[in-house]
C-alpha cells in the first residue's frame, strides 16, 4: 500500500450535505481515506505512513467536475479547425475572442490566413453566423485568398461556404454542383442535404487518422482545462466504432490523461428497427469486452427521439414554430418504443436525446408504458438536452422517476435567436427549465454536448444560475438554479445521471480521489462570478494534474 | 445520367412490398435499389448471386444495397458498378421527408431525379395523419409526392376504398393517385418507360392483377410544338395519366430534340441531342389508367399544342 497523501486546502467543498466544508482530504491508492481536518483524521495518520501536501493551501478543492454528455469524436473533427465564433471560447491553446460584425469576421479570416505557414493548407473556419457576421459568399472569400482553399462552416453546422480555391481543391465542377437544389455554386454555398456533396470531398481529409487523433489530443486538453475528471461519451461510435475506439484508446488511455470516459453507445444504428432483440443486447453487452482503465462501456445506452436543437429540427407540440417548420424524428416512434422496451426489459439505464416538447412527450409516453408493463425502481431513465418542455411534463417526469441532463447553454446562445425566429419569448425564455426540475426534486445534471456548448462546467453552472443570454438579458429568472443546485448539477447529480454516484461526485471516504482545484470558492464569489473562477487543475485518482503546464 | 426514383411513405405503408416486386424483375432493366435495411426484403434464394453484407446481387441484373447512415456513400458505391444500373430506387425511411431525399437525386453527380412516389396505406393513413407524434410528418410526406400509391386495398371494402381515395385527393390536390395491393403496379408506372424511339403501338394494355387496368399509348407528329401551349395542355390531362416520356420537336429550338419527362404532377422539358440528319419528329409515350387514357382526347390535346 502506498503512503497516504493529505491535501490541505483553504476549503474543501465536499458537496456532501452531512459534511459540506472541510480543510483537508487524505488520499491513498487513488481513493479518499478521510475528509475533515488534520485534527480529525489523526488516527489514520498515526496508523499509516503519510505526507502532508500543502500545495493547495491557498486553493479550494471540489469534487472532480463531470460532464455526462459530450462527443469526443465530433470534437476531434472540429477542434483542428479555426474558431471564428460570435461567442468567446476559452481553449487550452488559445482564448478565442468573440468575433462580431462583418468586417471583423473577414479580418479574422485574413489573420488566420496570414498565420498559416503552408500556403496550400486548407483553411477550415468554424463559427460563422449570419446574425452576427452578415452573409459571406464565394466572391468575398476569394477576396481573402485566391490560392488557399477556404471552407467557412456555420456555427450550427448546417451550411458551409467555400472559395474558388476550395472548389478546385475538392475537384468539384461548379455547374455540376449547382444542379443540387441545396447547393448554390455561384455563392459557393452548400447547405442541409447539399453538405453531403461537400463531405464527399472533405472526408478523406478531415477524417484522416492523423488529423483525427490530433483533434482527439486537443479534446483531451479541452476536457482537462475545463476541470473535468469524468465525461460521458453519449453516442460512442457515432461515426465508425472501430476507427473511433482505436483512436480513443491511443490518445486517451495514457498515464497522463486525467479523466475517465463512460462510453454510452447508441441502442441501435440511427433510426433502425430492433429486428432481433437478443442480438441487439448481445452486441451492446459485448462492447464491454473492450473496456480499459479509463474507457468503460457499461449498462447505459443512448436512444434518439427528435431532431437536433441547434439545427432547428426539434419536434414541437402546439403551437409549433413561428416559421411553421416541422421537425424531424431521428427514430420513428414505433421503433423508438420497441428499442426502448428491449433495453428496459434487460435492465439498462436509458438516455434519450429529446430536443423539443414533443420529443419529451414521446420519451415519457414510452416510459409510462414500460413502467406499466414491467415496473422498475431506480431505473435512471434520463431525458437528455431538454430544450423545450412543459411544466406538466416535468411533473410527469417526477411521477415516472425520470432524470434530466440539460444543455442550459441554449439559453445563452440561442435565447435571443429562438425568441425572435422560432419559439417566441415565452417558450424561448423557458428553454432548459431547470427551476421547475429543481422544484420537483428531479436529479438534474448539466451537460455541454460539446461542441454544442463550451466544455466548461463552471460556465454551464453560471448559465444555469443566472440565465443570462449573450445579449445580457435574463431569460426566465424563475427557471434559474440556486448556486448550490448548479454546483450539484456538475458534480454529484451528474454522477447520479451516469450511475456513478457511489464512486465520484462528492468528497467522502471511500470514493475515488477525483478533485477539481479552484483558485476561488464558488460559494464565496457567488453565482454571478462562477464562470470567472480560475481553475488550477485537477486531481485524478489521487494524482495532481495542473492545467498551466499545457499553455 | 441515371434516373433516381424515391419511394417514400410512413412505416408499414407498403414501400417494401413495392420494392420486392421491382426486385423480382420482369421490367427489362438493371435496378439498383437502396433500402434502409434488408429486414423485410424478400428475394427468392435462387435469384441471389452474391451477398456481401451490404449488397445483394441478383441473377436478373438488379442489386439491392443498404443505406446504413450514409446515403451519399451508398450512391457512390452504386455509381461505380460495372455496368452502371439503368435506374436507381431509393427507399426513404418511414419518417423521412422524401422531398429531402430527392435532393440527392437532383444534385448528386451522375444522377437525375425521376420522381417521388409516396405510398399511403389505405387502411391507416387517415388515422396516422392525425397522430400526435407523426401526423405532421405523414402530411408532409403526402404533400411531397409526384405520384401517390394507395396501397393495401384488399383490406378495404369498396366504400372504404373510395373514401380513402377521396381523402387522399384532398391532401394532394395535384398529385396523381394509383391504386395497388401487394405491389401489383406495372413497373412502367413506378419507373417510367424504358425506351421511346422505335415503339409503334397505338395502345398496349398491361397485364396486371391489380385494381386498375393500365395502358400505354404512343403519339407521333412531325409538327413542331410550342412549349407554353404544351404546359397548358398537360395541366388539363386527366388524373389517370401517371407518366409520359418523349423526344419532342420544339418550335423555338428546331435544331435539338427536347426530352419530356412527366411523373405524376411533375414534368420537365430539357434540351436533348441535336436532331442531326434525321427529320425532327415528336414521339411521346404515355402510361396511365386505361379508363383515363383516351387516345383520341390526348391526341387532340397534343395537337392543339402544336403550331
Amino acid at each position: 500500500m502506498a503512503e497516504i497523501t493529505v491535501y490541505t486546502a483553504r476549503a474543501v467543498r465536499t458537496m456532501e450535505p452531512a459534511l459540506p466544508l472541510a480543510q483537508a482530504v487524505a488520499v491513498r491508492d487513488g481513493r479518499i481515506i478521510e475528509v475533515g481536518s488534520l485534527e480529525t483524521m489523526r488516527p489514520w495518520l498515526q496508523a499509516h505512513p503519510h505526507k502532508i501536501d500543502a500545495r493547495f493551501s491557498g486553493h479550494v478543492i471540489m469534487p472532480g467536475f463531470i460532464d455526462p454528455h459530450l462527443h469526443p469524436s465530433m470534437a476531434a473533427l472540429l477542434l483542428p479547425m479555426h474558431f471564428t465564433t460570435a461567442m468567446e471560447w476559452r481553449l487550452p491553446w488559445q482564448d478565442v475572442p468573440a468575433t462580431r460584425g462583418h468586417n471583423e469576421f473577414l479580418n479574422r479570416l485574413k489573420e488566420i490566413d496570414l498565420s498559416m505557414a503552408d500556403a496550400q493548407e486548407p483553411l477550415f473556419a468554424w463559427g460563422h453566423h449570419p446574425i452576427w457576421h452578415g452573409e459571406v459568399n464565394r466572391q468575398i472569400l476569394n477576396g481573402i485568398s485566391a490560392t488557399r482553399p477556404m471552407i467557412v462552416w456555420h456555427r450550427g453546422f448546417h451550411t458551409l461556404v467555400v472559395n474558388d480555391a476550395a472548389l478546385d481543391w475538392m475537384g468539384l465542377d461548379a455547374a455540376e454542383a449547382d444542379r443540387h437544389p441545396q447547393v448554390n455554386a455561384d455563392e459557393g454555398r452548400f447547405y442541409e442535404t447539399g453538405l453531403s456533396l461537400a463531405f464527399r470531398y472533405f472526408n478523406p481529409y478531415t477524417l484522416a487518422p492523423k488529423r483525427f487523433t490530433g483533434g482527439l489530443e486537443r479534446l483531451r486538453q479541452v476536457v482537462h482545462h475545463g476541470g473535468h475528471t469524468t465525461i460521458g461519451d453519449m453516442a460512442a461510435g457515432m461515426f465508425d466504432l472501430d476507427m473511433e475506439w482505436d483512436a480513443l484508446v491511443k490518445v486517451l488511455e495514457q498515464d497522463d490523461t486525467p479523466f475517465r470516459v463512460q462510453m454510452i453507445p447508441p441502442g441501435t444504428p440511427l433510426g433502425g428497427a430492433p429486428k432481433d432483440a437478443a442480438k441487439l443486447i448481445e452486441r451492446t453487452m459485448g462492447l464491454r469486452q473492450r473496456n480499459t482503465h479509463r474507457l468503460q462501456f457499461y449498462d447505459h445506452v443512448k436512444l434518439f427521439a427528435d431532431g437536433g436543437f441547434y439545427a432547428g429540427l426539434m419536434q414541437l407540440g402546439l403551437p409549433g414554430a413561428i416559421d411553421g417548420s416541422i421537425g424531424e424524428w431521428m427514430t420513428p416512434p414505433e421503433h423508438f418504443e420497441a428499442v426502448a422496451r428491449v433495453y428496459w426489459n434487460e435492465g439498462f439505464k436509458i438516455h434519450v436525446h429529446c430536443s423539443g416538447d414533443l420529443g419529451v412527450e414521446l420519451a415519457l409516453d414510452t416510459l409510462e408504458k414500460l413502467q406499466w408493463e414491467r415496473p422498475r425502481f431506480d431505473h435512471r431513465f434520463t431525458i437528455e438536452h431538454f430544450g423545450v418542455s412543459t411544466p406538466e411534463q416535468v411533473r410527469r417526469m417526477a411521477a415516472l422517476g425520470a432524470l434530466a441532463s440539460v444543455n442550459v447553454y441554449y439559453v445563452y446562445e440561442l435565447g435571443d435567436a429562438y425568441w425572435k425566429h422560432k419559439l417566441g419569448y415565452e417558450r424561448a425564455s423557458q428553454m432548459a427549465r431547470l427551476g421547475t426540475l429543481a422544484r420537483h426534486n428531479i436529479p438534474t445534471a448539466l451537460h455541454t454536448d460539446f461542441t454544442m456548448a463550451p466544455a466548461l462546467p463552471l460556465n454551464s453552472a453560471w448559465v444555469a444560475a443566472n440565465r443570462i443570454s449573450e445579449n445580457g438579458l435574463v431569460m426566465g429568472p424563475e427557471e434559474r438554479l440556486t448556486l448550490d443546485q448548479a454546483m450539484r448539477a456538475i458534480t454529484i447529480d451528474a454522477a447520479y445521471v451516469l450511475g456513478l454516484e457511489h464512486e465520484i461526485g462528492t468528497i467522502r471516504a471511500g470514493k475515488k480521489a477525483d478533485f477539481t482545484i479552484l483558485e476561488q470558492d464558488p460559494y464565496e464569489v457567488g453565482a454571478e462570478n462562477l464562470r470567472e473562477i480560475p481553475i488550477w487543475g485537477t486531481v485524478f485518482e489521487g494524482q495532481p494534474f495542473p492545467v498551466k503546464a499545457q499553455r | 445520367m441515371i434516373p433516381v426514383t424515391v419511394i417514400g411513405g410512413y412505416l408499414g405503408s407498403g414501400k417494401t412490398t413495392l420494392i420486392n416486386a421491382l426486385l423480382r424483375g420482369g421490367h427489362e432493366r438493371r435496378l439498383a435499389v437502396l433500402v434502409n435495411d434488408f429486414g423485410a426484403i424478400d428475394i427468392d434464394a435462387k435469384l441471389i448471386l452474391d451477398h456481401d453484407g451490404d449488397t445483394i446481387s441478383l441473377a436478373n441484373g438488379c442489386v439491392c444495397c443498404t443505406i446504413a447512415d450514409a446515403l451519399g456513400d451508398a450512391l457512390d458505391k452504386v455509381l461505380t458498378m460495372q455496368p452502371p444500373p439503368d435506374h436507381i430506387v431509393i427507399e426513404a425511411s418511414g419518417v423521412a421527408n422524401p422531398a429531402r431525399i430527392a435532393m440527392y437525386g437532383q444534385g448528386w453527380p451522375g444522377l437525375r431525379l425521376d420522381g417521388i412516389v409516396v405510398v399511403a396505406d389505405g387502411e391507416n393513413v387517415q388515422m396516422r395523419s392525425e397522430d400526435k407524434f407523426v401526423g405532421a410528418t405523414v402530411r408532409q410526406q403526402l404533400a411531397a409526392a409526384d405520384l401517390l400509391i394507395l396501397s393495401k386495398l384488399d383490406l378495404l371494402s369498396a366504400d372504404q376504398r373510395d373514401g380513402a381515395r377521396r381523402w387522399l385527393e384532398q391532401q394532394a390536390p395535384d398529385g396523381r393517385i394509383a391504386m395497388a395491393c401487394h405491389g401489383d403496379l406495372p413497373a412502367a408506372v413506378l419507373l417510367g418507360q424504358t425506351a421511346v424511339q422505335g415503339r409503334r403501338y397505338p395502345a398496349q394494355d398491361h397485364e396486371t392483377a391489380g385494381h386498375e387496368a393500365y395502358r400505354t399509348v404512343a403519339f407521333r407528329t412531325a409538327r413542331p410544338l410550342d412549349r407554353t401551349r404544351l404546359g397548358a395542355q398537360i395541366a388539363t390531362w386527366p388524373s389517370g395519366v401517371m407518366r409520359a416520356k418523349g423526344l419532342l420537336h420544339i418550335c423555338d429550338d428546331p435544331g435539338h430534340a427536347h426530352i419530356l419527362q412527366l411523373v405524376g404532377r411533375r414534368y420537365s422539358l430539357e434540351q436533348g441531342p441535336a436532331w442531326g440528319d434525321g427529320r425532327p419528329v415528336t414521339e411521346i409515350v404515355i402510361i396511365g389508367t386505361t379508363v383515363d387514357l383516351d387516345l383520341a382526347r390526348l391526341e387532340s390535346s397534343l395537337l392543339s399544342a402544336c403550331l
